[in-house]
């Protein structure tokens, strides 16, 4: 650890406030915009969402459809692909945006509802047109959720 | 004092929290991961066999980094063969320079994750652009997990504010 790590930071801050076209870091990033660029929509449609034990936020990604443990009948593995989202979340936390630039994937979940539960961990599957990209993702759980028990 | 600043900024940029408590394991992952020597794969991961390729034609526009599982995605170079039905290509855009500086690959319970050295930046009072490199591709077993890098940088430090 030394100076090099608050260089490469810096570098990367301003790669991001220079690729969404704001003057700076800060002015990117925003509940509505979390990954700091205003990239293109994606359409998207949830074909689940369950509860499942506690875990930490994270992505997975179903291009085929021998690794999806669910029903994807629907899903057409030659030209879409299933993105799990799961994350504390709690009950009636929506996908609110997934958007996409030529760098990343961002799928912003808005769990702002305050529901109990709302520390609960959710599994969200989202249908999306395959792509290369890798998955980023945000859940927005508003900070008036923080103070809930 | 010094360390504690350094993963406040690395915190703050990378998921948002701002305390040691508040944030999650894998928040404390990258954090250890930042402070490891560039071959040490990370206590937290386990090696990943992987092969490099000659580089194949996939999205000309992807930058950083990108996972094709489909023959409809990407079409191998000449002579390289890949079974999407077993396989799927990583590809490591405008980050390194060539196979060597891919130090590592591992896999945690949640995503792969490649260690790289990248060239170091000037040290300069503004960081300069990051000169455009030929993209990285290698194989590795098809997953569920999403790839991300980790980058070390072993040029000289820059001297800030002073300190060495």
């Amino acid at each position: 650890m030394d100076g090099r790590l608050p260089l490469r930071l810096s570098v990367l801050a301003t790669l991001g406030a220079l690729a969404c076209g704001c003057s700076s870091t800060y002015d990117c990033r925003n509940s509505s915009t979390p990954f700091g660029l205003s990239g293109e929509s994606v359409i998207f449609r949830v074909i689940g969402d369950r509860p499942v034990p506690d875990h930490d936020d994270f992505i997975a990604l179903f291009t085929h459809r021998e690794q999806y443990d669910g029903d994807a009948k629907d899903v057409d593995f030659e030209h879409e692909e299933i993105v799990r989202i799961t994350a504390r979340t709690g009950e009636g936390a929506k996908v609110a945006s997934v958007v996409k630039s030529t760098m990343l994937l961002g799928f912003t979940v808005d769990a702002t509802h305050c529901a109990r539960g709302v520390a609960s961990t959710r599994q969200i599957d989202v249908v999306i047109p395959l792509t290369p990209l890798v998955p980023l993702l945000a859940v927005n759980r508003g900070a008036s959720c923080k103070d809930l028990p | 004092m010094k360390t504690v600043v350094l993963f406040a900024l690395f915190a703050v940029l990378s998921s948002g929290c701002t305390t040691w408590l508040e944030c999650s394991a894998h928040d404390r992952q990258r954090f250890l991961e930042s402070t490891l020597p560039p071959d040490q794969i990370p206590p937290h991961a386990k090696a990943l066999s992987h092969r490099f390729v000659a580089t194949g034609v996939g999205d000309a526009n992807l930058m950083g980094t990108g996972i094709y599982t489909h023959t409809s995605q990407y079409k191998p170079a000449e002579g390289v063969t890949i079974d999407f039905a077993r396989e799927e290509v990583v590809r490591i855009t405008g980050v390194v320079t060539d196979p060597q500086s891919v130090r590592w690959v591992a896999e945690t319970d949640i995503e792969v994750v490649v260690g790289v050295i990248v060239p170091s930046n000037p040290c300069t009072a503004y960081p300069s652009p990051k000169t455009p490199t030929p993209p990285v591709d290698m194989v590795i077993a098809l997953t569920t997990k999403p790839v991300r890098v980790v980058q070390h940088d072993i040029g000289p430090a820059c001297v800030m504010n002073g300190q060495p």
